[in-house]
C-alpha cells in the first residue's frame, strides 16, 4: 500500500539557507505520526513544503501517492492560530463554515448538507453554545478548537496540525485528545506538529523527529528509548522546559 | 418644514450638474465603503494610499498623449501595485519600504509632469476632487466600477472572507488566492480612478478606510459591517455635497471631514468597543 505521505529526498531553503535537508520518509496511513523537534528544527518548514505552500529546494513530495494538488480535497490542514488575525469581524460558526470552502463550489452559497456538516464539527468540538459568538472574543483554547472544528468540516482523509497544543487549557488538550483517537478509529490519517516535551505522546504511534535533518522515524516508544531526543534537543531541554512555564502562566492570564 | 424641503431640492431643481454630482457621489461613497471594510481587515490602508498616489502619473500621461484621463490612471495604478509585489519578492526590501518607494516616486513623477504642462491640468483638482467637474463620461465610468465592484463581492463573498481571513489555509484548500489578489487589486485601482474627479486621489483614502474602519468597530460581523460601512459613507457623501454647496467648501475635503466625525463617534461611543463605555465597564 502507499504511503500518506511519502517523503524523498526534501530539501527546503529558507532565505538561501537550508532550513531542512534530505528529509526521507513514509508516513503510513491510518496512524497518528508526531513531527518533533526544538523550536526552529523546520517542522512548520516540512509540512508547508508538502502543501506546496514554499517551494522545494530539491526532492520529491506524494500525498496518498498522488501530488498534492491532486488531492487537496481530502487534506485538511490545521495552521497555528497565531498565524490568523483574531480581531476579524466573524462569527464562530462562519469560520467553521469555510471548511467547506472548495475550488469546486466557490461560487454557491452552503447546501443544507454543508450546514448540516458545520453543526456537526461545532457540537464536536464542544463550540455549540458559542457558535454565535465573534471569533475576537474566545479563550485560546476555544480559538483552537475553531481551527479544529473547521478542519473536521472538511471531511477529509489526512489530517496535518500545526502545533495543536500551544497555549491551550487543559480542556482542550483532552478534547483535542479525543479528537485525534476518533479520527484514528475512522481510518483517518493524522500528522501532528509538536515541540513540547509532555505525557501526550503516549498516544502517537509513530514519532518522527527532526532537528533541521532527520534524527529518527519510527515508533513512538523506540525513538523515545534510544536517546535520540537528546540528540535532537540537546541543550535545548533546559531552555525548553522553561519555556513550558511561560507558557503555562500566560494560559493563565487568558 | 417647506423651508428644510427647499434647501434640500434646490440644488438639484437648478442645476443639472449637481443632480449628476450626488448620483456619482452616492456611487462613488457606496463603493469605497464596500471596498473599505476589505482594506481594513485585510491591512492593505496603505495599498490603497500607495494606489491612490501613483494614479497621477497616468493622468498626466493621458492628456499628454491625447487619452481619456482614466486609462492613463488605471495603468499607472496597476502598474506600481505590480511593481511594489515585485520589489518585495525580489529583494530584501519589506512590503511597507517597496509601498514607500514606488508610490512616491510616481507620485514625484505625476507632480513633474503635470507642472511641466502647467495651466492645462488641474493639479488642485486631481488632488482634492471638484464633484462639480463630473461628466457625464465620469458618471459612466463610475458606473462600470460599482456593478464590478457589487458583482465580484456578491459572487466571491465567501472565498473572499476566506482569503482575506486565512490566507494559507484557503490557499491549501485549492482556493484561486492569486486571483483574488490581483482582483482585489484591480477593483481596488478602478475605484479609485472612478473616484478621482469626486473626492480627489488624495482625500479618497479616507473614503477607502474611514467608513469600514467605522464600521469595524460597531460591530463583529462582516456583512453588518459593510452595510454600517455602506450608511456612514454615504452619508458623509452627501451631506459634504450640501454644505460644499451651500457654504463653498472643498467637497472632498467636507465628506472627509464628515466621515471621520463619524469615525470619532464610533470610537468614543461604541456600544461594544468604545472609549466611554470601555472604561466604564472596567470600574
Amino acid at each position: 500500500m502507499k504511503a500518506a505521505l511519502d517523503i524523498k529526498d526534501l530539501t527546503v531553503n529558507y532565505g538561501g539557507i537550508p532550513a531542512i535537508s534530505n528529509i526521507s520518509a513514509e508516513i503510513p496511513f491510518e496512524q497518528v505520526t508526531a513531527i518533533i523537534g526544538p523550536n526552529g528544527s523546520g517542522k512548520t518548514t516540512l509540512i508547508k513544503a508538502v502543501l506546496e505552500l514554499l517551494p522545494r529546494q530539491k526532492g520529491i513530495v506524494k500525498v496518498m501517492g498522488q501530488p498534492f494538488a491532486r488531492v487537496r480535497n481530502h487534506v485538511a490542514y490545521v495552521p497555528q492560530k497565531e498565524e490568523v488575525d483574531w480581531h476579524y469581524p466573524l462569527l464562530v460558526w462562519e469560520a467553521v463554515a469555510m471548511g467547506r470552502l472548495k475550488p469546486g463550489n466557490i461560487l454557491r452559497a452552503l447546501g443544507s448538507n454543508d450546514v448540516e456538516i458545520v453543526e456537526e464539527s461545532l457540537a464536536k468540538m464542544g463550540l455549540t453554545a458559542i457558535a454565535n459568538r465573534p471569533i475576537g472574543q474566545l479563550s485560546g483554547g476555544q480559538k483552537q478548537r475553531v481551527f479544529l472544528a473547521r478542519a473536521l468540516a472538511r471531511r477529509a482523509d489526512l489530517y496535518l496540525l500545526d502545533e495543536p497544543f500551544n497555549g491551550v487549557d487543559a480542556t482542550t488538550e483532552k478534547i483535542i485528545m479525543e479528537y485525534i483517537q476518533a479520527l484514528r478509529k475512522q481510518g483517518k490519517t493524522i500528522i501532528i506538529v509538536h515541540h513540547k516535551l509532555n505525557e501526550v505522546y503516549s498516544s502517537f504511534d509513530l514519532t518522527l523527529l527532526l532537528n533541521r535533518e532527520l534524527i529518527a522515524f519510527g515508533p513512538t516508544l523506540e525513538v523515545f528509548k534510544n536517546g535520540f531526543i537528546q540528540e535532537a534537543y540537546r541543550e535545548k531541554l533546559e531552555q525548553n522546559s522553561e519555556e513550558r512555564v511561560e507558557k503555562g502562566e500566560k494560559c493563565l492570564a487568558y | 418644514m417647506p423651508g428644510l424641503l427647499r434647501i434640500l431640492t434646490e440644488p438639484f431643481i437648478y442645476y443639472e450638474f449637481m443632480r449628476l454630482a450626488l448620483i456619482t457621489g452616492i456611487i462613488v461613497g457606496s463603493i469605497c465603503s464596500l471596498l473599505s471594510c476589505f482594506l481594513v481587515v485585510k491591512r492593505w490602508a496603505l495599498l490603497g494610499d500607495a494606489i491612490s498616489h501613483s494614479v497621477l502619473p497616468g493622468v498626466a500621461f493621458s492628456y499628454i498623449l491625447g487619452l481619456p484621463y482614466f486609462t492613463g490612471a488605471l495603468f499607472t495604478g496597476l502598474l506600481s501595485a505590480l511593481a511594489m509585489g515585485y520589489i518585495q519578492k525580489n529583494s530584501r526590501i519589506k512590503e511597507d519600504s517597496a509601498m514607500g518607494i514606488v508610490f512616491t516616486g510616481a507620485f514625484a513623477l505625476g507632480v513633474a509632469l503635470i507642472t511641466s504642462i502647467r495651466g492645462r491640468v488641474n493639479l488642485y483638482n486631481i488632488l482634492f476632487g471638484n464633484i462639480l467637474t463630473v461628466t457625464s463620461e465620469d458618471f459612466l465610468l463610475t458606473v462600470i466600477t460599482g456593478i464590478m465592484v457589487v458583482g465580484t463581492l456578491y459572487f466571491l463573498f465567501r472565498a473572499i472572507t476566506f482569503w482575506t481571513f486565512d490566507p494559507t489555509a484557503a490557499q491549501v484548500a485549492g482556493l484561486p488566492v492569486n486571483f483574488l489578489h490581483y482582483l482585489m487589486m484591480l477593483l481596488l485601482t478602478a475605484t479609485i480612478v472612478a473616484s478621482l474627479r469626486t473626492v480627489g486621489i488624495v482625500m479618497v483614502i479616507a473614503m477607502l478606510i474611514t467608513p469600514g474602519a467605522t464600521g469595524f468597530l460597531l460591530t463583529y460581523e462582516l456583512k453588518k459591517m459593510m452595510v454600517l460601512s455602506l450608511v456612514f459613507g454615504n452619508l458623509s457623501a452627501i451631506t459634504g455635497l450640501y454644505l460644499s454647496y451651500y457654504f463653498n467648501l472643498a467637497t472632498g475635503a467636507v465628506m472627509v471631514l464628515i466621515a471621520s466625525f463619524f469615525f470619532l463617534l464610533a470610537f468614543l461611543f461604541s456600544p461594544s468597543q468604545g472609549l466611554f463605555f470601555r472604561n466604564r465597564s472596567k470600574v
